[in-house]
């Protein structure tokens, strides 16, 4: 796979990295036992600080999602993308209905995106903090 | 050229700087500069022009005295200056010998395939090659010398947008496979991303932060929110800017506790790079920092 | 980690870069300067040799100054003495640190694994030493042919006192060399800039040598005072011939006070006038160096000039050493 750093985005460029992973898992265009590209190879292709692939293969790896072998490179361990199908489709239904009372409400899709996306992220702050405690809020 | 091997407890030091103050005729371009740069990081010494990066680097690289302070590089030091100068009289193949001749660790190889990589002809006179070749060869020139460290001044200025991702490319290659810590000039925060993993951002001869760039990029926020007088979450203030309605705070978070939550009609953004250089910089500007 | 995989040319790994290193560089960086020089050099001293060759064998040096109108073969070898200094200063040192700032190589060479000092003292030793000896070559070639010219007359053709003669010796010719190295060095240092730099470095070289050698030269030592009667001055009316040196000389009273010239000048002929300075007590008095100075003379000049040598020897190398600027 080839990796690709967007340099206006906010995100750190190792966090790209470690996304663009779990997305080729999640695509399925990696699966359990492919090699990811040794960092010599990101460095040279993509112009990325080897430290930085380095951060993000071990952040991968202590997501338990690759495995590095002596010697031979990194591995894939596990799969992504493996929620049960029943699963999925009964979440999809459910935010169906929810768009739709969206809409009625008089949203476009603009403003359930940034709706989304601010739960989303208040979401990711919780997650963080497991602590729970420290936390400061307005 | 070499200086003296120094070393602290933990991480082995590629270059230090202890005060740093240079003075040109009654004004300084560098002053009270004080930092430690980690063996093996690449590092981004960012500043608007003028902000005295140059100055740094040249005392870094030994070739400029020091009116105040001290520094001191670990191992072998290579500089490739601004202007990427070359003997003009002298071809490629000349200023390999060059390196041979001069440096005490030679890697005639490694020179050569740079040379190859970008097409540069050994045998005509550097001074009938355009300016970006010029480049290369002054480039080849440091990496065959296999420095400890490579100090590179705006190394990237002059160069077409695709020699720029390539040497970038090449130079991160090499930075993997010979271990070496690279200190890198710019003004152009943007191709830095994912490039250098360490920050000095100077401004006014002053050294305004400095440190791991992710490190840094997660201890700053962005909020924006309804129009405020406090952000949402404590911490210093680097940049507030307020509208009649809205309000956008960039926080430096405390060091040492969990990122806040916040809630609310406040939306929280990770900071791109030029984000923060820029708010440090305008900061700065504005007289704000106390 | 460090583990290379270049293969074919091995990683060069030594302890020090040396002469032989430095030699490169400069025969590399100023071949052409030197090449020029040194053969401008030997065509002169071949040219010499040449001379030196047909005046002894024919103990005559007719013909050898102002064969041609305006320049004579003679003369090629007389000047050489003189233009050997100027043009080591000009035409090797005044480039030497200029063209490196000037096409900001000096950051290039200084940033390899050696010391601008290292590197300076190189370039010093490398072409200065090659400049004196040059010089000294130079200097042997036209003091030969000034021997074999003064030896073809009674008299000294060539005053030994005055240029070329007093510069045609290997110490006085060293003397200049390191002058004019030193000086076009410290230019170069101190201007940055080729063309002014060797400009200066002209300027400062003929400055230096006319004020020594016409206002200093003559008061190295006190001259010695004759005061005689204007018949007997009369009989060494083309200078005492015997290689001393005539500094000043007029009318005096007895007692060697300088007077006007006496109201003779309407004698009819020698006899008359001479009776008619007697008549007026009117005497003439010589100031001069004898010909045994000559010798004290030259080492105190060549002093001079190495002791301005090695003074802007040492400002060349601490502007190096302790860049202010880059």
């Amino acid at each position: 796979m080839e990796f690709r750093i967007d340099r206006s985005s906010g995100l750190p460029a190792y966090l790209q990295l470690v996304r663009q992973v779990r997305e080729a898992l999640r695509l399925g265009w990696l699966g359990p036992g492919d090699r990811l590209p040794t960092v010599r190879d990101v460095v040279a292709r993509s112009g990325v600080n080897a430290n930085t692939v380095l951060k993000a293969y071990r952040e991968l790896e202590l997501s338990g999602l690759v495995e590095a072998r002596q010697g031979s490179g990194t591995f894939v361990k596990a799969g992504l993308g493996s929620t049960d199908p029943e699963v999925m489709a009964a979440l999809r239904t459910r935010l169906a209905v929810w768009v739709r009372e969206a809409r009625e409400a008089g949203l476009d899709s603009e403003d359930i995106d940034a709706l989304v996306r601010s739960v989303l992220t208040a979401d990711e702050g919780g997650n963080q903090t497991t602590s729970g405690e420290g936390v400061a809020v307005l | 050229m070499s200086t003296a091997v120094e070393t602290t407890d933990g991480a082995a030091v590629a270059v230090r700087a202890q005060g740093l103050g240079k003075r040109y005729r009654a004004k300084w371009a560098l002053r009270e500069c004080t930092f430690e740069l980690p063996a093996g990081r690449v590092a981004a010494l960012v500043g608007a022009n003028g902000a005295g990066k140059t100055t740094l680097m040249t005392v870094l690289a030994g070739l400029l005295d020091a009116d105040e302070g001290s520094a001191g590089a670990a191992g072998r030091v290579a500089f490739v200056s601004q202007e990427k100068p070359v003997y003009r009289t002298f071809s490629a193949a000349d200023m390999l010998r060059f390196g041979a001749r001069l440096n005490l660790v030679w890697d005639e190889a490694r020179a050569r395939r740079w040379l190859a990589r970008f097409e540069i002809p050994l045998d005509r006179p550097c001074g009938k090659l355009s300016g970006g070749q010029q480049a290369q060869v002054a480039f080849a020139l440091a990496i065959g010398s296999r420095p400890d460290v490579l100090m590179l001044d705006e190394p990237l200025a002059n160069l077409d947008p695709l020699a720029r991702r390539e040497v970038t490319a090449e130079l991160l290659s090499e930075v993997d496979e010979t271990g070496m810590t690279v200190l890198l000039s710019t003004h152009v925060v943007a191709e830095l991303s994912g490039v250098a993993d360490h920050l000095l951002l100077l401004a006014h001869g002053r050294l305004l932060t400095g440190g791991d760039l992710d490190e840094l990029l997660g201890r700053h926020v962005s909020y924006t929110g309804p129009r405020s007088e406090a952000p949402p979450a404590l911490g210093g203030i680097v940049e507030a800017r307020h509208t009649d309605n809205q309000s956008t705070f960039l926080v430096e978070l405390p060091e040492g506790q969990p990122r806040p939550v916040v809630a609310g009609p406040w939306v929280e953004r990770p900071l791109t790079l030029e984000d923060y250089v820029l708010a440090q910089l305008e900061a700065t500007r504005k007289g704000a920092r106390a | 980690m460090t583990a290379t995989t270049t293969g074919v040319v091995p990683v060069a790994k030594r302890a020090g870069v040396g002469w032989g290193d430095l030699a490169w560089l400069t025969w590399r960086q100023h071949r052409w300067a030197i090449a020029g020089l040194v053969a401008g050099a030997a065509a002169v001293v071949a040219l010499a040799l040449v001379l030196v060759w047909r005046v002894d064998a024919t103990g005559d040096m007719q013909g050898l100054f102002g064969r041609w109108r305006f320049i004579s073969l003679g003369s090629v070898v007389m000047l050489a003495p003189i233009a050997t200094g100027l043009a080591i200063a000009v035409f090797w040192a005044a480039p030497v640190l200029a063209r490196e700032y000037e096409q900001r190589t000096h950051l290039v060479v200084w940033s390899q694994d050696i010391t601008p000092t290292r590197w300076l003292t190189g370039k010093v030793v490398l072409l200065g030493v090659p400049a004196v000896a040059v010089a000294v070559g130079v200097g042997l070639a036209a003091r030969a042919l000034v021997d074999s010219i003064n030896a073809t007359s009674d008299r000294p053709v060539f005053e030994l006192f005055a240029m070329p003669a007093f510069e045609a010796v290997p110490l006085v010719q060293t003397a200049y060399a390191a002058f004019g190295f030193a000086l076009g060095l410290a230019f170069s240092a101190v201007t940055r800039r080729t063309v002014l730099s060797m400009g200066l470095t002209l300027g400062a070289f003929i400055g230096v040598r006319v004020v020594v050698a016409g206002l200093w030269r003559p008061n190295f030592q006190t001259p010695l005072f004759k005061v005689e009667p204007y018949d007997a001055y009369r009989q060494q009316w083309d200078g005492p011939g015997d290689g001393s040196w005539v500094v000043n000389s007029g009318f005096s009273d007895a007692a060697g006070n300088e007077v006007d010239y006496p109201a003779c000048s309407n004698t009819v002929d020698q006899a008359a006038y001479a009776k008619c300075m007697n008549d007026n007590n009117v005497l003439f008095f010589t100031q001069y160096h004898p010909a045994d100075r000559l010798v004290p003379f030259q080492l105190f000049e060549s002093a001079i000039f190495l002791v301005l040598a090695a003074g802007l020897l040492a400002l060349a190398f601490a502007r190096v050493r302790r860049a202010r600027r880059i």
